[in-house]
């Protein structure tokens, strides 16, 4: 099919894989908050449930660090708050008639931390370390043939076949943070630490006591992007309101909830849900429910028979009540916690949002059981399913469902062990049949190809060839109504092959302080840009 | 005596070996992986090998053990997977904390396990006892998580006399940092004092019943003398026992109650370096802890002579 050039005004842009309303939200009066600070200065203490392993950006995928990590840090291209691509370090792009050249203006007069204006030559430097060095870059990534500085604002990418290069480019596993130059040469592929944690961001970095704090503090030299109205998503028109932002890292959830009542913290991160109530009850703590937050999923063990039978994997969907599993979770299925959905991708995410494949999806049957069970030749062989702790909601889930699974004749033996050792053992494939896990919100379904492509070690040996040639369908850059009509047979093939189980939706609370103003949750990171915190 | 400690010290050496050993293996049998506390879940998968080769944990075991025995009879405790400093600066820098609570719990303990055994054993089957007794069992059986946080409870949220959790160095002055200190170091002091008090009650109740605390009210001593010159310091041995071993376990890392109060002590890293696999700082705190034990075992073993003249060591 024969692409006609595009070219991108600077206010308008078109985003390949986003969705109209992109472009309308740029002009129009935003859902997202103004910029407008309510107060400036003052200081954010947030409790956060995990320590950052790194702060340097490319090198982790974990949350805890991308949590911080967005506050130093920008990349070409991001995502808004209907989960749309967005321009951020990039004025615009255009795109070649062939599709296989991008071409990206940047903006101009962005100003690191360390006081040295961004050019191309910083972006391509901080991509060519992005690839030696971000986990899993190298190969999803191998498209790109070259990446050239053309001048000291235009970039430009070669690739060698068509391919999504935006949503790659924008999703943040690990970011494609964008460094100075300098600080590239200087550590090469070694680890960034400290003062040379240098972005483009509206925070800069101040401290890193590991396991103790993280302190930001507010960049003088930042300019909100002048496009947008207001944030949104990642990035939009990021202002810092607060002289500066605390990240204390407070594993035991007591301590964040008991902090956030005394007023030692202004926000807590992942508040039991037992909690809600006295926290509801307190004057000066408003509850915030960020959703969507987790699918609670359950990995299937392939290699281990009868999980490579398919009536056998069937009987598994048969046997589940999904709403009195995530009534489990949520201490008794108070609704704004949990929501039945067969979807990989939460109904928030129009773009991929689908029911494709739901037929059999909570629907319960025993009399279906029995006879899948007896097709199968399932023989009461214990089907050990690994669950972990660590994660109050997983635990509680694998629970209701081993019941269930047991209630309907499955022989399901929970395995209990940290986080850690449930890694372990789930990629080792030795005896264990199902996996408790969560998958946090996917960004595109190109992020799914991990789970479901044939040969990845996340697929847990999974393998269907008509599941691979979708997945490479969408690994192009194909208009987004026709990824969307691949994504939709991609999701009714997952429940036809039950590839993975996906029991629902569940989201977590979260706390802050009445005097914060214009905070909302949003992914799986809270957002501190735009938030006032008033005396 | 110096020769006995000096050979006391000596056997350190093998005992020290023994834990490094022992630490190292239980480490690594442990299942899990540092890589994936690093690269997260969806990374793990294809970066592994990177990290493994960075950290040296793809060299064999046994080269792996003699790296690290080697450097650690050298002061050197490697490199923190995580942390980004060596785990001797790490440990030395979350001490002090640990030896704040430690210094702040201990007198605690004692200032309320010893008055409430002496009481307890001065008037056996009566009410004071049978506080003892209560107090004892409380701190015996209610688990210092439970009692941190109901600490936390009444007294941080509900009263807002003392804050949540935290830290405040001495720097900042003596009541902030008593401020933040008391709580943990009550939740901790308690269960020591249980301890305390029902050894002391024990122990004393044995010397009141022998002849020569007879002998000495026989003498017309007052009741004073006898019961501190007389009973209580020859009472004293096995509460010193007992002392020293709440200091070796105060001083070794009080992993509930440091995660709990959000102290930044030696537990808390220690704790922290567990769930994430950071095998050098889980190695180098099992080594300070076992130093910790067995240089305190020796302290309580020297007191002892110095309480009691008629104990000699040759």
């Amino acid at each position: 099919m024969n692409r006609t050039r595009r070219t991108l005004v600077v206010l308008i842009l078109t985003c390949v894989m986003g969705v109209p309303t992109a472009l309308v939200g740029l002009g129009a009066p935003l859902a997202a908050q103004t910029d407008a600070c309510a107060v400036s200065g003052g200081t954010i203490v947030a409790a956060m449930a995990t320590n950052p392993p790194t702060l340097d950006p490319m090198l982790s995928t974990t949350t805890a660090a991308r949590q911080i990590d967005v506050y130093l840090f920008e990349t070409l291209v991001t995502y808004d708050d209907s989960y749309s691509i967005i321009p951020q370090l990039a004025a615009g792009w255009t795109t070649s008639a062939n599709g296989l050249v991008y071409t990206f203006k940047l903006r101009g007069g962005v100003k690191f931390h360390n006081g040295q204006t961004m050019t191309a030559a910083d972006v391509k430097a901080s991509f060519d370390r992005y690839l030696k060095v971000a986990p899993g870059a190298a190969a999803r990534l191998a498209p790109i043939k070259a990446v050239t500085a053309v001048d000291n604002s235009t970039l430009r990418f070669d690739l060698t076949k068509d391919f999504p290069l935006l949503p790659n480019l924008a999703m943040p596993i690990p970011q494609l943070a964008v460094l100075p130059k300098s600080i590239i040469d200087k550590y090469g592929e070694k680890e960034i630490r400290g003062q040379d944690l240098v972005g483009t961001g509206p925070y800069q970095f101040a401290e890193w006591r590991p396991d103790v704090a993280v302190r930001v503090t507010r960049f003088a030299g930042y300019q909100p992007d002048p496009r947008f109205r207001g944030a949104t998503g990642f990035g939009g028109r990021r202002v810092a309101c607060v002289d500066q932002i605390g990240f204390i890292p407070a594993p035991e959830s007591g301590s964040r909830v008991a902090g956030l009542l005394t007023g030692a913290y202004d926000f807590a991160e992942a508040v039991p849900i037992t909690s809600v109530p006295q926290l509801e009850a307190t004057k000066n703590i408003t509850v915030a429910i960020v959703k969507p937050k987790w699918g609670i999923m359950i990995e299937l063990n392939h290699s281990q028979p009868p999980m490579n039978n398919l009536s056998f994997r069937k009987a598994l969907i048969a046997s589940l009540n999904m709403g009195q599993v995530l009534a489990a979770t949520s201490f008794g299925g108070r609704p704004e916690y949990v929501r039945t959905s067969s979807s990989i991708f939460f109904p928030e995410q129009k773009n991929w949002y689908t029911t494709a494949g739901s037929e059999f999806y909570n629907k319960p049957d025993l009399t279906r059981v029995k006879q899948l069970l007896a097709e199968a030749g399932y023989h009461n062989e214990p089907i050990t399913y690994l669950t972990n702790q660590d994660y109050d909601w997983m635990y509680k889930a694998s629970v209701a469902v081993a019941a269930q699974l047991q209630a309907a004749g499955i022989n399901a033996k929970l395995e209990l062990m940290d986080w850690p050792s449930q890694i372990q053992r789930a990629q080792s494939l030795k005896g264990w049949h199902m996996n408790q896990t969560g998958w946090s919100p996917r960004l595109d379904p190109i992020q799914t190809s991990v789970s479901l492509h044939c040969g990845s070690s996340a697929a847990y040996t999974y393998c269907n060839h008509t599941m691979d040639q979708l997945l490479d369908q969408l690994n192009t850059s194909l208009p987004l109504k026709e990824r969307q009509a691949v994504w939709t047979k991609v999701q009714q093939l997952v429940w036809d092959d039950v590839a993975v189980i996906r029991i629902g939706d569940y989201f977590e609370p979260e706390a802050t302080s009445t005097r914060l103003k214009g905070y909302r949750p949003f992914y799986v990171i809270p957002r501190f840009w735009n938030v006032s915190k008033t005396p | 005596m110096g020769r006995y400690v000096l050979q006391r010290l000596v056997l350190l050496v093998p005992m020290w070996t023994a834990v490094a050993v022992l630490s190292f293996i239980i480490v690594h049998a442990t299942p899990g992986d540092p890589a994936a506390a690093f690269l997260g879940q969806e990374a793990l998968f294809e970066s592994k090998a990177e990290i493994h080769h960075r950290l040296g944990l793809d060299k064999p075991l046994y080269v792996q053990l003699a790296t690290w025995v080697a450097g650690a009879a050298h002061g050197d405790l490697g490199q923190s997977f995580f942390l980004g400093q060596s785990v001797s600066d790490a440990l030395v820098q979350r001490f002090p904390v640990t030896l704040s609570l430690t210094s702040v719990a201990l007198p605690i303990a004692v200032a309320v396990g010893v008055p409430l055994g002496l009481a307890a054993a001065l008037h056996p089957n009566s009410w004071q006892d049978g506080l003892t007794t209560s107090v004892a069992l409380f701190g015996l059986c209610v688990p210092e998580f439970v009692t941190g946080m109901l600490l936390i409870f009444f007294f941080a949220v509900g009263l807002r006399w003392f804050p949540a959790g935290g830290y405040a160095p001495l720097t900042e002055g003596v009541g902030p940092w008593l401020q933040h200190l008391l709580l943990p170091a009550l939740a901790l002091g308690m269960l020591q004092a249980g301890l305390i008090a029902r050894i002391t009650r024990a122990s004393m109740l044995q010397v009141l019943d022998s002849d020569y605390v007879r002998t000495a009210r026989a003498k017309g001593l007052r009741e004073p003398v006898v019961l501190v010159k007389h009973a209580f310091r020859n009472a004293v041995i096995s509460v010193v026992t007992v002392i020293g071993l709440a200091v070796a376990v105060l001083m070794s890392g009080a992993f509930i109650t440091e995660t709990l109060f959000e102290l930044p002590g030696v537990g808390n890293l220690t704790v922290a370096a567990v769930l994430r696999r950071d095998y050098p700082v889980i190695q180098g705190a099992l080594l300070l802890f076992a130093t910790i034990v067995l240089v305190v075992n020796l302290l309580v073993d020297v007191t002892y002579s110095y309480l009691n003249p008629t104990i000699t060591y040759s």
